[in-house]
């Protein structure tokens, strides 16, 4: 699977000095070769500098501290240049303005493809850093490879969790279902206990579909090169659009946009019983509903098969070097320690983090840990274990980021109205491939 | 604009050049040029070209401008707008003309405190407007869930796809009545005593006054304030696009045309098709204002 480390051949010199012809020739997916650069990283972390790094995340300025204490020559400077993809145009426009370009910056996976393929970022096979792979989960360091290079080191992942609230799952008698057969039954006994709803599902939100589609073994986007597949009519998709269109029909679920301040109130006032989320989503509950310490438990993401139980991630996002930063060999130290260094893994897991390194995840002190918040459960374990499950074979396309943007015209009136959602995956899928036709890829 | 003292001195002897004029103009010369000028210039050589993920950058004439002629969303976009217009402006002009001949009127306890209220929603930074009444619209726990609640009505959720426009016109009319309100207020206030005093020798009441003293003196101001609603429904974004995170579902990426041409250049990686649709928008709105002026010369002239 990893390509070996190798020395520094002429051919592999040669291909760091042309970096712009490196890896984007007809045979796209053949791995990258590795360079090991470790020499010139060393010496420009001696040597020390001024680094910026974008992230709306705050769940790092702790690791960044640790870094900056270890070595005092070098400046970090965190920078919030907007969330998702607000930060992604700010990205685009620095590039092609030539100015203001961040050394590093947080890429979510399902918007690396489209970054690495625009050539906006470094990819760490030319520094080295790939002999790292076997530090990172299988899935997580998939996503941050795209057409056999690989374009940074994976942070955090989202396999999903069921984050449950326990008095209202008391109060109706049941336990965490762990089938989405068991999900559909809780739900009515939810609605007919307390009336509320067993969870919402936002129309707007391509990351949570995508993310029930993989699990259920659906795998509408195919990417070889500059062709790409899109087919919402694979089993996987029809199982869960058809799942979902009966959930809302049947008024078990009820349409509402997250992060909002009335869907944050739903949720901490139990008319909202359940949240299908990433991992990463015990930090975000945990900081914005603080009077519900005790309310909520972690459970693994119900199934659709329970002899062959199966993940998927919502969300997710490592961290590149950006083309153009003045310092990369810099950048590149910074970012293998940031991303490897054990002082730095467990700042970020304190701040919230769920780590994509093997390391954390097999620690048995993070394992243990006993949260509050959560009543006390050991909350990590099912975090680590849904992260294991995770199946493979997911792809984005190298356009997602305009794909997501997108959902809410033609799939989010099928949620909100609500009417078969098939009908709008349909619609999303025939807007994406007439878009990915325009960018010029050989649409299928 | 330099050229003026040229020409008064052509064939004269040659006389000292005044150039203070020039040093009044400057400054607004060059605010014109970097402003309006420059990007203009930029964005119509923009739209010129397609960008691609797989291909870069070709030069294609007039082709974005022909795709966007024949662009259902942005067509969408334009005809809600165009409806939009049609109701929001006559209802927000008629409501900022009734509360400007109040405040005239002079009939009224607490004026001031009147003006200043009407006034005071124009003060408010519209994505801060939008953000509160996304609050009060929440048919949960904004302001419609809790009358919903209270009185057992069942009003619908105003965010739903058939309320949004309505709704959006209600932040806009809410935000702009006052400033529309103060231009007509002052052109009242210019309008002179005598004709006031001739009107009340012949008779006329204070409703009479109005309509027949105040109302068509007050033409001028009334295009003016219709205009500046024209231009500004056109370009009609922040409410919408701030409403858009409450309601992904109602409120599509390509709602009005400026939220096309948005998401064309921030999400769709087309920043050269979106330069030709904000340059076509540009067009129609001028295109708009120009018949609507026309309209109205032609009504004065009768």
């Amino acid at each position: 699977m990893r390509s070996p480390r190798t020395t520094l051949t002429a051919a592999a010199a040669g291909c760091v000095l042309l970096l712009a012809g490196c890896g984007s020739g007809d045979d796209a997916d053949a791995p990258a070769e590795s360079v090991d650069r470790s020499a010139d990283i060393e010496a420009a972390l001696e040597e020390g500098g001024d680094l910026v790094l974008w992230t709306w995340s705050t769940k790092f300025d702790r690791a960044v501290e640790a870094f900056e204490a270890e070595h005092p020559q070098v400046d970090v400077e965190i920078v919030n240049a907007g969330q998702s993809a607000d930060q992604y145009t700010a990205l685009q426009n620095a590039i092609s303005a030539g100015e203001n370009i961040p050394d590093l910056a947080m890429i979510e996976y399902f918007a690396l493809p489209q970054l690495a393929l625009s050539e906006q970022l470094e990819s760490v096979n030319d520094w080295g850093l790939d002999t790292l792979e076997e530090e990172f989960t299988a899935s997580s360091w998939s996503q941050m490879s795209y057409g056999g290079g690989t374009y940074g080191l994976p942070n955090n992942t989202g396999p999903l969790i069921l984050v449950y609230n326990q008095e209202v799952f008391d109060s109706a008698g049941i336990e965490p279902p762990t089938t989405w057969e068991e999900y559909a039954e809780a739900a009515e006994r939810i609605k007919e206990d307390s009336g509320a709803h067993i969870t919402s599902i936002d129309p707007g939100d391509a990351g949570g579909v995508n993310s029930r589609i993989w699990q259920a073994g659906g795998r509408p986007y195919q990417v070889d090169g500059e062709s790409v597949a899109i087919d919402f009519s694979d089993e996987g998709t029809l199982r869960v659009s058809e799942y979902w269109s009966d959930m809302l029909a049947d008024d078990l679920v009820v349409s509402q946009p997250g992060w909002t301040d009335e869907w944050w109130r739903g949720l901490g006032d139990g008319t909202l019983a359940t949240w299908i989320t990433g991992a990463w989503a015990l930090g975000n509950i945990s900081g914005t509903l603080t009077d519900n310490v005790g309310d909520f438990r972690i459970a693994p993401i119900p199934v659709w098969d329970a002899d062959a139980p199966e993940n998927a991630e919502n969300g997710g996002s490592g961290f590149s070097v950006i083309r153009g930063s003045e310092n990369p060999a810099l950048a590149m130290g910074f970012l293998e320690w940031f991303s490897t260094h054990e002082s730095s893994l467990e700042a970020q897991v304190a701040d919230g983090n769920f780590p994509a390194q093997n390391t954390t995840l097999q620690d048995p002190a993070y394992l243990d840990e006993e949260l509050d918040y959560f009543g006390g459960q050991q909350a990590h374990r099912v975090l680590a274990e849904a992260s294991d499950q995770v199946a493979e074979g997911w792809e984005y396309l190298p356009y997602q980021v305009y794909a997501n943007s997108v959902f809410g015209d033609s799939v989010g009136p099928r949620i909100a109205a609500p009417g078969p959602v098939q009908e709008g995956l349909e619609e999303w899928g025939a807007d994406l491939r007439s878009y990915g036709e325009r960018q010029g890829f050989d649409v299928d | 604009m330099s050229a003026v003292p040229w020409e008064t001195a052509r064939g004269r002897p040659r006389r000292r050049r005044d150039w203070t004029g020039l040093i009044f103009f400057t400054p607004f010369l060059l605010v014109f040029v970097m402003g309006i000028v420059a990007p203009l210039v930029y964005a119509s050589g923009l739209s010129l070209y397609r960008d691609q993920l797989i291909g870069g950058r070709s030069f294609v004439g007039l082709g974005n401008y022909l795709d966007a002629l024949t662009d259902p969303r942005f067509l969408e976009g334009v005809s809600r707008v165009g409806l939009f217009l049609a109701v929001q402006v006559p209802v927000m002009i008629g409501l900022a003309l009734l509360a400007a001949l109040i405040l005239d009127s002079g009939r009224i306890r607490a004026m001031r405190f009147m003006r200043i209220g009407v006034f005071m929603p124009y003060a408010v930074p519209s994505v801060v407007a939008a953000l509160m009444w996304g609050f009060i619209y929440g048919d949960q726990f904004g302001l419609v869930g809790q009358f919903n609640a209270a009185t057992g009505a069942a009003l619908p959720g105003p965010l739903t796809p058939d309320w949004v426009l309505i709704a959006i016109g209600n932040v806009v009319t809410w935000q702009f009545l006052g400033y529309n309100m103060l231009i007509l207020y002052a052109a009242l206030r210019s309008i002179p005593e005598e004709l006031y005093e001739a009107a009340a020798i012949d008779g006329a009441g204070e409703a009479r006054i109005a309509w027949s003293v105040k109302i068509p003196a007050l033409k001028p101001a009334l295009w003016v304030a219709t205009l500046f609603s024209i231009i500004g429904s056109f370009q009609l974004f922040n409410e919408p696009h701030v409403l858009q995170s409450l309601a992904p579902a109602s409120i599509s990426t390509y709602y009005t045309p400026n939220m096309y041409a948005y998401q064309l250049a921030f999400n769709a990686n087309q920043v050269t098709y979106s330069a030709a649709v904000a340059i076509l928008l540009g067009a129609v709105t001028v295109v708009v204002a120009y018949v609507a002026q026309w309209m109205t010369a032609r009504g004065t002239r009768r």
